[in-house]
């Protein structure tokens, strides 16, 4: 038989591998009890320069560094040090001078941006009007496939109108078109480069030109993205410590715990869980309150969903203890709400009274009982969709679909590759045949308005056509008020509408982590590295 | 003294039959032990095999209720175990079924047909047989998607090459030999000659052959569940359980994906015994009769 050494050795590795890892951990009975972590908001600042640091992409090597492309994990991460919006995030998202150093609202309809002068981009040309309006009109331009494409619902136009002058105009009032300023929608790049490179601006081969702390230096695909500090940078208050950046794409979270462990990798956002215990004790693991939630959408709500008490039945047999505890390993909160409170950035009274006004989730498997027992509909299968490329997600569904048998419905699992799940949310045929999704999305700035929009008749995002015209009203009405408390009141009432038809049901806020060696220092944990140049709050210890 | 001789014939008998290896013993005793867990999985199981307690996940082994610990949603391994080994043991049971049947078909038909039917099915053997069997499940699981049947039906068109080429160079050697050109002289027809007597004379190869298939197919079947395209959630088998474990492992907390590694490892050493032990007796017995 030839094939006998191969089958055992298939066999020894299967169980090998199982062996070595468990060797190779340092864990212990004590590893199994998770402690909650603190919360960091401030680190001190580094002290001195470092020359290289590598820092891995948790979720892969970017498809492009086109930041009109920036809504991807792995992109943002990367781009966010390259190139620069007219406005940025600071410490708790308060809106800072970037590109521009002042925004003039003289009506509703009007935004006049004044840029900074003595700004530059990386070839050492000078950051004009025209770079501006061009970058926020090739967003709009619907071939290109920009996320960001969605802001501009009632934008009139924008024009450069002087030396150092934009003025927005739109079509009827909208309150979150601000937040919008520090995100990718406005981030600026090079006219005459974007035009040349053409669908090649972005990639390994065409490259970008931008104005950010850091410059791209190379990008060998498969292996790992340089750039290097801009020795131009108009910001020379937050000079980067740190000299050249190497970026890997190592996906794999037991290669990542590796790489980390062993030092090959200085950091990382989004260190798996289970590699907590170890990198706690070698280096900086830090950790954020988030503005992601985890929840349960209902997609199909002509099935067995479409009867409240299913809803509620599903909602009560959730082990929130359970996931916070044993899921998140105590990296989580339970929410009462979809939007988590990290994401309040205004009127926090309003929002914190509204919440705590919402009933504490726990698990309640007699009451999901009588509901299943009242229900016509609540034992006809429930098809629960998730990704297998997050553990969590699959350990929390597994959970609940036990639970749910437990009282007598029929929760079938569906797991999904990454790619597969992502068609989920890309058209209504990747949803056929799924009832219920578990899904953890974020807010990209803190306007919780922006989040219960989507649940709006009609839009993109509203996959169980969840249709309330009580509630569409208050959401325009919302969108159209400046007013911070007024428009928190109407969002809470918005909210208290969602959280009674239970369109979604908020499971846990996760927190946002950064794992990074012991010679370094300075990166705070927010979810806004996705958008502000973290890069250049790092450096050496 | 006449009470005597058969018994020390007796004893002299007794001392000439070879003694069984003590890795044959413990081979066929391991894998009785296997198939009868399997079979009395849902008696003798501690626990249902999807029962979650997520306040009670990866406790380790010796846990009170939980011999052999609990995984990472605080399912009980022991209860995965045992109703993981049904699935472990069963679809790898198809994969040799199916290959048996296609393998002797096409060896048969090869041998027994010649001309260009032989060269054309060698060939489509030869071509099945390069291309990476793990590979071919992982393509067909992509098309069809999770779960074992897919993988299953593609593993025994991979498989088929390894019995075919061997059914196919036994019937050439048996078609030789002059008891079949006898039949053919009294008249018997071809297909009748090969099946009623051809057929048996090879059986004793393909159930060799079978056994040893048998340890393959698990092993690529453990494979795929561990990279999460064998059997669909929550459902055991200990390539999925293996798979699941990974997050465990590098928490320092290894039992859950250790203990199924385990039995995976000793299931397919057992069957390699077992089969090889099957095929050189034939061999032996080959020997004799000619």
């Amino acid at each position: 038989m030839t094939r006998r050494p191969r089958t055992a050795a298939l066999a020894a590795a299967l169980l090998g591998s199982t062996v070595l890892t468990a060797c190779s951990g340092g864990g212990g009975p004590a590893a199994g009890q998770p402690n909650a972590p603190t919360i960091t908001t401030a680190v001190p600042a580094p002290a001195r320069d470092v020359d290289t640091v590598t820092w891995n992409l948790a979720s892969g090597e970017p498809t492009t560094l086109d930041p009109a492309q920036s809504a991807l994990e792995s992109v943002s991460t990367v781009v966010a040090n390259l190139c620069e919006g007219l406005f940025t995030f600071g410490p708790d998202y308060q809106r800072k001078p970037a590109l521009a150093t002042s925004v003039d609202h003289p009506d509703p309809l009007t935004y006049v941006i004044h840029l900074r002068r003595g700004a530059t981009f990386w070839d050492g040309r000078p950051v004009t009007p025209e770079d501006v309006v061009y970058s926020v009109r090739r967003i709009l331009d619907p071939a290109l496939g920009s996320p960001w494409i969605g802001w501009a619902a009632n934008l009139r136009g924008i024009e450069p109108t002087g030396d150092d002058r934009v003025t927005i105009r739109l079509k009827k009032p909208d309150a979150l078109v601000p937040n919008f300023f520090a995100l990718p929608a406005f981030t600026v790049v090079q006219k005459a480069f974007a035009e040349k490179a053409g669908k090649g601006f972005g990639t390994a081969k065409g490259g970008v030109m931008c104005t950010g702390p850091y410059r791209v230096a190379g990008w060998t695909q498969g292996r790992e993205i340089t750039v290097t500090r801009n020795g131009t940078w108009w910001n020379t208050a937050a000079r980067p410590r740190v000299k050249s950046l190497r970026f890997t794409f190592i996906a794999d979270p037991a290669a990542q715990s590796a790489a980390l462990n062993s030092g090959d990798v200085d950091g990382q956002f989004n260190v798996p869980r289970a590699a907590h215990a170890q990198l706690a004790g070698r280096g900086n693991l830090l950790f954020g309150r988030s503005l992601a939630p985890t929840f349960l959408a209902v997609v199909d709500s002509g099935g067995a969903l479409s009867d409240p008490a299913t809803r509620q039945a599903i909602q009560a047999v959730i082990d929130y203890k359970g996931v916070i505890r044993s899921v998140y390993r105590g990296t989580a909160q339970p929410l009462r709400a979809l939007v988590p409170p990290a994401a309040w950035g205004y009127a926090r009274d309003v929002y914190q009274g509204e919440y705590d006004r919402l009933p504490e989730p726990t698990q309640d498997l007699a009451r999901a009982k009588d509901l299943v027992g009242r229900s016509a509909r609540a034992k006809e299968k429930i098809v629960l969709a998730y990704t297998t490329a997050i553990e969590e997600e699959t350990r929390t569904a597994t959970a609940i679909a036990d639970a749910a048998a437990k009282i007598g419905m029929r929760v079938e699992l569906k797991p999904m590759t990454g790619e597969r799940f992502a068609a989920v949310f890309g058209s209504p045929k990747g949803r056929e045949g799924i009832d219920l999704l578990l899904s953890t999305g974020y807010l990209d700035s803190p306007e919780p308005l922006s989040y219960y929009q989507f649940f709006t008749t009609g839009n993109f995002y509203n996959f169980a056509g969840y249709r309330n015209k009580e509630y569409d009203t208050v959401i325009a009405t919302a969108i159209g008020t400046e007013d911070p408390a007024a428009r928190a009141r109407l969002v809470v009432r918005a909210q208290s509408i969602l959280a009674r038809d239970l369109v979604t049901i908020p499971i846990a806020t996760q927190y946002v982590n950064v794992y990074y060696g012991p010679r370094l220092a300075g990166v705070v944990p927010r979810q806004n590295y996705l958008y502000t140049p973290w890069a250049a709050s790092l450096g050496g210890k | 003294m006449t009470l005597t001789i058969p018994a020390l014939r007796a004893r002299g008998a007794a001392r000439r039959r070879p003694r069984r290896p003590l890795g044959l013993v413990l081979a066929a005793a391991f894998l009785s032990l296997v198939v009868l867990t399997a079979v009395l999985a849902p008696v003798l199981a501690p626990h249902s095999p999807e029962a979650t307690d997520l306040l009670n996940s990866l406790a380790p082994p010796g846990t009170e209720g939980h011999w052999l610990g609990t995984d990472s949603t605080g399912r009980d391994v022991l209860s995965r175990l045992m109703h993981g080994a049904r699935l472990s043991l069963l679809a790898p049971l198809g994969v040799v079924l199916l290959s048996g049947v296609l393998g002797t078909a096409v060896g048969l038909l090869a041998a027994r047909a010649g001309g260009w039917v032989d060269a054309v099915l060698t060939r489509a053997m030869d071509i099945v047989f390069a291309f990476p069997s793990l590979l071919l499940a992982m393509l067909v699981v992509a098309v069809f998607g999770p779960g074992l049947a897919a993988p299953v039906c593609a593993l025994a068109v991979a498989y088929t090459p390894f019995l075919g080429r061997v059914v196919r160079s036994m019937a050439l050697q048996e078609g030789a030999r002059p008891y079949m050109e006898s039949y053919r002289v009294m008249g018997f027809g071809e297909w009748w000659v090969t099946l009623r007597h051809l057929l048996p004379n090879v059986a004793p190869v393909i159930l060799a052959q079978g056994t040893l298939s048998f340890g393959y197919a698990l092993v690529d079947l453990a494979s795929l569940s561990y990279l999460g395209l064998g059997v669909r959630p929550p459902e055991a088998d200990w390539g999925s359980m293996i798979s699941q474990a990974q997050s465990a492992i590098l928490q320092g907390q290894p039992w859950s994906g250790l203990i199924p590694g385990i039995a995976v490892l000793l299931t397919v050493v057992s069957v390699n015994v077992l089969g090889e032990h099957l095929s050189g007796s034939i061999a032996r017995r080959q020997g004799e009769t000619r």
